[in-house]
């Protein structure tokens, strides 16, 4: 087994190979909750490796075909939505909530874990600046669509506007702007990893109103014949009509400004015509153009993807699956650029210099590997990317190693110019200086570099950021003093020419960071400062939400887990939208128990789990948060999940159990186990087995379930194969017997009606609160499912039957209940979470891919849960025990609440901007004005808005009202922007 | 309370006018205009809602602007209109809240810039409404019989102000960008196709 030690976080596998991580894993570990959390730092190593066993993961990409019904879905509900806006959102829903308030994080005072005084954002995939100011910036989310900012440079930050909140589709994967139009805009629909999607919108009036999605797709001509079913996109250019796109499975080429899109056949070596992965796209001038991606093995076979094995697989693939450059002087005829003659070569991003012909334009490459995912190196074109050579360079200013603290080093972070190790397929970056192709900046995995000689035969490359410069004292330094700080995980870079400056914006996963002195020669490396510019950007990708409750006393509790920004815990009641970071790497599950032996809060993140106990420390204190430790029979601590082993699964998920109001249980899993909290008398939680291990049977547990009102009644979801696409044989076990070890009930697997397959990748179950008469524990229970049908085309099920089921005979039958009428049904889309109302025994709420739905009749009708939620899946929710507020995580627009009381915490600052133009006039004062006075309570309308709120002040604490303070606010905006 | 408050209204309103001139407004200060130069304003014939002009107050280098309902009763929460006009040729001297739709007290929910940048640079841009709560609460619509003013601008000759149109509503083609009367609901009661504006000139 070759073994591979990489920088930081999580520790991943491939086939046959272990990545072991170098520190906040294993070096300062204890047994059991011994020490501070050793995972607290990390970003994340993005799992997906592509292993047949690679359990079952909430990161579910949908088929095509379930793209398909998502579309028409989503088109639907968005016009709705839509609708529902222009009519000024009266139409109050039927249940008491009636508009949802963003929670935030707008703000952070402490990333705890990485010692950074800011908030960071989600995940930005493309940026774009306005050429006629610089200070209007536009930015693509991934989960949390278009945002826009007027004054990018504002002393007190941008203010950020979210620009696609009632889109069908919130993954914005890419996004151009017209230069010559620069109020026109394309956007790419579909994430490159996480949301799918495969349309493209347009703007021209700078985002006020978006075109109807067209949707991209086509066949490879014969003997091909493929069809490029497009998942992701990651790339858009345009130049007057001619817009082109590049996609995870084919370049498409429109020339009447969007309104319809073709398939390109790009020209490969073999003379073969294979299928291409587009990484990156580029107008150089004139109708000139380069494209760059990776090639299929042959005419059948889709190209590698994001998820591959991480090995090159050498002469089984017949035409290799190369990356190969193109370039166009026309638009419309190809040809391939000449390479350096290498193989194995995977990912490759392009980025041009500016101001010469087309065919003396200079261009670099950021090349990857397929093997390790590693940077294969640079290489630079001078002829406008015609033909290639290797720059690869050295770099001057490596990372120092760091101490183990068992006398040894682990390896620098940033050794060498191969920045995006071990993950090149996810986040590599190259982008060049307009006024000067000498310099460039790439950024990858935990580190970004710039050359000012990016020309010379080989160029020195000097490392300008680090993604934890503040960690210890050799963290982030170079022998020559300590790098900037930027988040980890580059995913794009903007360079432009402003008022005398060379101003670089970088996306990361943890959102927008910006410099001025990247590229001066007087600015050494070490100096150069970056800049966060994330406040109020609500783009976090969140996976989970843990609440305290009203009943316990602890309603203002709230944290929860986040792609790649750990665990966010509010601190502050007088800054309730604040959220600092107190665990790191990739924030999973999290939740909250409190009972007479005390509280307990648990996070986790890719294979570990943390606490902290509230009533002994400090919680908004990262140092507070402690290792619970390897859960017993792991008998492969930190590997990923193998057939036949029980082992830590990428998403840890808890439940906390209502009904132990005096003992500490809460649920959690393993790949195949569920274990609960037995805590030690002082509070140390410890984890026992209470399930059979489900590992043999090639299963996987998804989520854990306790009843809110029955003791000792548990449930989990379960699912089989990669992403949990796999054949579910069992989807659901349930048991009774409560913390006694017990073989739980398996149910039978869901068929939906009219169709021959059975449902996968089950996602959620759920108890209702109230026995019904005549039925045991165990007995009655509902379901829900993220996936489609086990067939190999992944069919999704009919409209009628939807992903959300019931049994009422201990999951021997199952009968749909997403809705008879289609104008009151629960949208056919990915469910992840379904919760009953504790109080309400009818009610039902589901977090699914496009928002949260309710049913107040147990299941025969559903209607979208409120106003003002943006269009992003909801991944987690939490209904408090007497109702007062549900709080949800939506995977891109952060948290949000809806029918807290009059008196509860004041949410994200609105901008006043309520009918979304982007200006304040009077229509934006009448509907402030006839709203004063009025809470998230208000039971008739006007009702509340958010967007309304501008703070919460006159409270102390703030609280959600508008009243004269916002009005005063709003009258200094007026005929302004928002 | 509302009377004392309404200078400072309108010196904000010359403030973030197009040459930023403040001052109270409401006096003709004769400016630098053109020897002889005059505003010269023409009503709109029809309009659910019209801005007229208010002759007690119009002189050669000042025009009183009035926002009045037409001549049929109306209801309403909040009224207010984004109208385009030539930025160069005048400056807003004053806004005056109307009673027709008290804005309540401070602060008032009442409004009017012609901002010198944004989107809405180069446009008169105005607003009123009642409030829903604090003093001068009003939580319902308000019948308005015909004619009743709901506020008035006064608009000057900017300095340099040469002959020309300043705004037309008369003209073909002409569209309000943003206008009307809403109920307390936000319902649009009078849309902006159904706001009446006249010709303003510099002649």
């Amino acid at each position: 087994m070759t073994l591979v030690v990489v920088g930081c976080g999580a520790v991943v596998a491939l086939a046959g190979t272990v990545l072991l991580g170098s520190r906040g894993s294993q070096g300062a570990r204890t047994e059991r909750g011994g020490t501070p959390s050793a995972r607290a730092r990390g970003h994340d190593r993005e799992p997906e490796r592509g292993r047949e066993h690679d359990g079952p993961l909430p990161v579910y990409r949908a088929s095509p075909a379930e793209l398909a019904v998502r579309n028409r879905v989503a088109l639907a509900e968005s016009a709705k939505l839509q609708r529902r806006a222009r009519d000024l959102r009266l139409a109050a829903p039927t249940v008491p909530g009636t508009s949802w308030v963003s929670l935030g994080p707008t703000e952070g005072t402490a990333q705890g874990t990485e010692k950074v005084s800011e908030v960071i954002s989600g995940r930005i995939n493309d940026i774009a600046v306005d050429p006629r100011d610089p200070g209007v910036v536009y930015i693509a989310t991934s989960g949390g669509g278009v945002w826009k900012t007027f004054d990018l440079l504002a002393p007190a930050g941008p203010t950020w506007l979210p620009l696609s909140d009632t889109q069908p589709s919130l993954a914005a994967g890419a996004l151009a702007l017209d230069p010559e139009q620069p109020d026109t805009l394309y956007v790419g629909n579909g994430d490159f990893y996480h949301t799918v999607g495969n349309t493209v919108t347009r703007t021209t009036d700078g985002g006020l109103t978006w075109s109807p999605p067209v949707v991209l797709d086509g066949v490879y001509p014969a003997p091909s014949g493929l069809a490029a079913t497009v998942r992701g996109i990651r790339a858009i250019a345009v130049h007057g009509r001619r817009v082109l796109v590049g996609t995870d499975l084919g370049l498409f080429a429109s020339t009447d400004a969007g309104a319809h899109f073709a398939l390109v056949d790009l020209p490969n070596l073999s003379g073969n015509v294979l299928p291409e992965a587009i990484w990156s796209v580029v107008h150089t001038g004139d109708d000139h153009w380069l494209v760059s991606g990776v090639t299929g093995c042959d005419e059948h076979s889709p190209p590698l993807g994001v998820r591959t094995s991480g090995h090159d697989p050498g002469p089984s693939c017949r035409d290799g699956n190369n990356a190969e450059i193109w370039y166009s002087a026309n638009g419309t005829s190809w040809t391939l650029s000449a390479l350096p003659a290498t193989t194995g070569t995977g990912r490759i991003d392009v980025a041009i210099g500016r101001g010469a012909a087309p065919d003396a334009t200079v261009a670099y490459a950021m090349v990857g590997t397929v093997e390790l995912f590693n940077t294969l190196g640079f290489w630079r074109s001078i002829d406008g990317g015609r033909s290639w050579t290797d720059a690869t360079g050295t770099l001057a200013n490596p990372t120092l190693p760091i101490p183990d603290g068992m006398g040894g080093f682990f390896p620098p972070d940033c050794a060498d110019v191969a920045l995006s190790f071990p993950q090149s397929w996810y986040d590599q970056v190259i982008a060049v200086d307009p006024g000067d192709p000498d310099h460039v900046i790439v950024g990858g995995s935990l580190c970004s570099a710039r050359t000012r000689n990016g020309t010379a035969a080989q160029p020195t490359w000097e490392l300008v950021s680090h993604w934890s410069p503040n960690f210890d004292d050799v963290s982030g330094s170079t022998a020559n003093g300590r790098l900037s700080y930027v988040h980890a995980d580059w995913q794009t870079a903007t360079v432009i020419s402003a008022g005398g400056k060379v101003r670089v914006l970088a996306g990361t996963d943890g959102g927008l960071f910006t410099t001025e002195n990247l590229f001066e020669v007087s600015t050494q490396p070490e100096k150069v400062t970056w800049t966060p510019r994330n406040r109020g950007l609500t783009t976090h990708l969140m996976y989970s939400v843990a609440s305290g409750d009203p009943t316990t006393g602890n309603p203002f509790v709230l944290f929860g887990g986040l792609q790649d920004n750990g665990t966010r815990y509010r601190t502050d009641p007088r800054r309730p939208s604040a959220f600092d970071e107190v665990v790191g790497a990739d924030g999973i599950g999290a939740t909250v128990h409190t009972a007479s032996s005390g509280t307990t809060y648990f996070a986790s993140g890719q294979g570990f789990r943390v606490y902290c106990l509230p009533q002994k420390s400090d919680c908004a204190d990262a140092a507070s948060w402690r290792d619970v430790g390897f859960l017993p029979g792991d008998p492969e601590p930190d590997a990923r999940p193998v057939p036949g082993d029980d082992s830590e699964p990428f998403f840890v998920h808890y439940a906390d159990v209502q009904t132990d109001q005096d003992g500490q249980s809460v649920l959690t899993h393993t790949v195949g186990q569920v274990f609960v909290n037995v805590a030690e008398p002082d509070g140390t939680p410890h984890f026992v087995a209470i399930s059979q291990d489900l590992t043999l049977q090639r299963l996987a547990f998804t989520s854990v379930a306790a009843s809110s009102t029955i003791p000792g009644l548990y449930g989990a979801s379960a699912a089989s194969g990669f992403r949990g696409s796999g054949a579910s044989p069992v989807p659901f076990f349930v048991t009774a017997q409560g913390n006694t070890l017990s073989s739980w009930t398996p149910a039978q697997p869901v068929q939906p009606a009219g169709t021959t397959g059975h449902m996968s990748a089950a996602s959620s179950i759920a108890f209702p609160p109230v026995q019904p008469a005549g039925t045991q524990p165990g007995q009655v229970y509902i379901g829900a499912f993220v996936g489609a049908l086990d067939d190999p085309q992944r069919t999704p099920p009919p409209d009628d039957q939807g992903r959300l089921y019931r049994t009422t005979d201990f999951g021997q039958t199952w009968t749909s209940i997403v809705g008879a009428d289609p104008a009151h049904r629960l949208p056919n889309v990915a469910v992840f979470v379904v919760k009953y109302d504790p109080v309400s025994p009818a009610t039902i709420y589901a977090g699914c891919d496009l928002g949260v739905y309710v049913s107040l009749d147990d299941g025969a009708t559903w209607d979208r849960m409120g106003d003002g939620l943006p269009m992003a899946p909801v991944r987690d929710l939490y209904v408090a025990r007497n109702q007062e507020f549900i709080r949800v995580a939506t995977f891109g627009r952060g948290l949000w609440e809806i029918y807290p009381s009059a008196s509860a915490s004041h949410g994200a600052p609105g901008n006043g901007d309520y009918d979304r133009n982007q200006q304040i006039d009077w229509i934006d004062v009448a509907a402030m004005a006839s709203r004063l006075g009025v809470t998230p309570a208000t039971p008739q309308p006007p009702f509340y808005s958010w967007i309304l709120d501008l703070s919460g002040a006159d409270h102390d604490p703030p609280v959600q009202a508008i009243n004269d303070t916002d009005l005063t606010t709003l009258i200094t905006r007026f005929g302004g922007r928002p | 309370m509302r009377t004392a408050a309404i200078p400072m209204i309108a010196a904000l309103a010359a403030g973030c006018g197009d040459n930023g001139r403040g001052g109270g407004g409401g006096h003709d200060d004769g400016g630098t205009e053109p020897p002889g130069a005059r505003l010269v304003y023409t009503d709109p014939d029809h309009g659910a809602l019209r801005l007229i002009h208010d002759p007690a107050g119009t002189s050669a280098g000042a025009v009183v602007l009035a926002f009045v309902v037409g001549d049929q009763p109306l209801a309403g929460y909040a009224a207010g209109f984004n109208l385009p006009l030539d930025a160069r040729r005048v400056k807003l001297a004053a806004f005056t809240p109307g009673t027709g739709l008290d804005p309540g007290g401070p602060p008032l929910a009442a409004q009017a810039v012609i901002p010198a940048q944004g989107p809405l640079a180069g446009m008169l841009v105005t607003a009123q409404s009642q409030k829903a709560s604090g003093a001068g609460a009003v939580t319902g619509d308000t019948a308005l019989p015909p004619h009743t003013v709901l506020y008035t601008l006064r608009l000057e000759l900017a300095d340099g102000a040469t002959a020309g149109v300043v705004l037309d509503g008369s003209a073909a083609g002409f569209a309000l960008p943003s206008g009307g009367l809403r109920n307390r609901l936000g319902t649009a009661v009078v849309q902006a196709g159904e706001v009446g504006i006249g010709k303003l000139e510099i002649r």
